[in-house]
């Protein structure tokens, strides 16, 4: 296998989902430059991602989902979330902040 | 002003500014593993209930001291996937008693991915959706990285399979 062939393959599925980082991106760019005959496989390979892409659900969240979560988060962190040994002033602090939430 | 101030200070509150805007990925991932809208509902408020729960010493940060607003970005992505790891751990379980229950009224669109295991649904929405990388995948899915890799392969099979016969049949019919 070229040494050109396995950085192709390493890097090619990581630059079309777009995860590649800027410098990566920027070096697998000039790669393609100066090997124009990987460009048809980045394009098939773009068009499979594209249709992998269609099958995974896109779900808009509903207003009232949205708020039923937010409401039920926030009821969690300020039950859940204290600390272990609190004073008067930051139990004071904490139910003030739990009413301005309310 | 004094009182907006102090509110502004209150740890918990920005621990919850950080969690909200999470709520879409956090539901996408939960409607992967489970099609349904309430079940996905539970499912994130579940994950984020055992995520506060079992890393008690990670959101302590949030009760015991001040949180640097620079490192928001970071937190708000190390939140993302800490979540994702009780979101995944709870769901899988939940979605093989369930799944079957909801097989029905899946879309037809969507009724190949969700012939997927649960594992390969979570690794390909991580992957092709999230856009995470594999290492962070190892990490939420608890997987070895040969297991990430090998379901993402089977699910990139599964799901393209099709593609190369259409395209065929497409080139024969020209």
């Amino acid at each position: 296998m070229s040494e050109a062939f396995s950085y192709f393959n390493k890097n090619v599925t990581a630059f079309i989902d777009g995860s590649l980082d800027t410098n990566a991106e920027g070096e697998f760019e000039a790669f393609l430059r100066t090997h124009p005959e990987y460009l048809p496989e980045i394009e098939a390979k773009q068009a499979e991602l594209n249709y992998i892409k269609s099958f995974i659900p896109k779900v808009e969240l509903d207003k009232d989902i949205r708020e039923a979560i937010a409401s039920e988060l926030k009821q969690s962190v300020f039950l859940l979330v204290r600390p272990k040994h609190a004073t008067i002033l930051q139990k004071a602090k904490m139910k003030i902040e739990e009413w301005v939430n309310s | 002003m004094a009182l907006v101030g102090m509110i502004m200070k209150m740890k918990r509150t920005e621990l919850i500014n950080l969690l909200l805007p999470l709520n879409e990925k956090l539901y996408q991932m939960a409607y992967c593993l489970i099609p349904d809208d309430l079940q996905a509902e539970q499912l994130v408020i579940d994950g984020v209930n055992a995520f506060l729960l079992k890393e008690a010493k990670w959101v302590a940060q949030f009760t015991d001291g001040e949180v640097d607003p620079k490192k928001a970005a970071g937190l708000r992505r190390q939140l993302l996937k800490k979540i994702l790891r009780f979101q995944f751990e709870i769901g899988q379980k939940r979605s093989f008693q369930l799944i079957e229950q909801y097989r029905t009224d899946i879309p037809s669109a969507f009724k190949k991915f969700y012939d997927l295991d649960v594992r390969v649904r979570a690794v390909m929405t991580l992957r092709f959706d999230f856009l995470f990388q594999t290492e962070e995948i190892e990490d939420i899915c608890q997987m070895p990285r040969f297991e990430v890799i090998e379901k993402l392969h089977n699910g990139r099979f599964m799901l393209s399979k099709d593609l190369n016969t259409k395209n065929i049949s497409q080139e024969s019919h020209a």
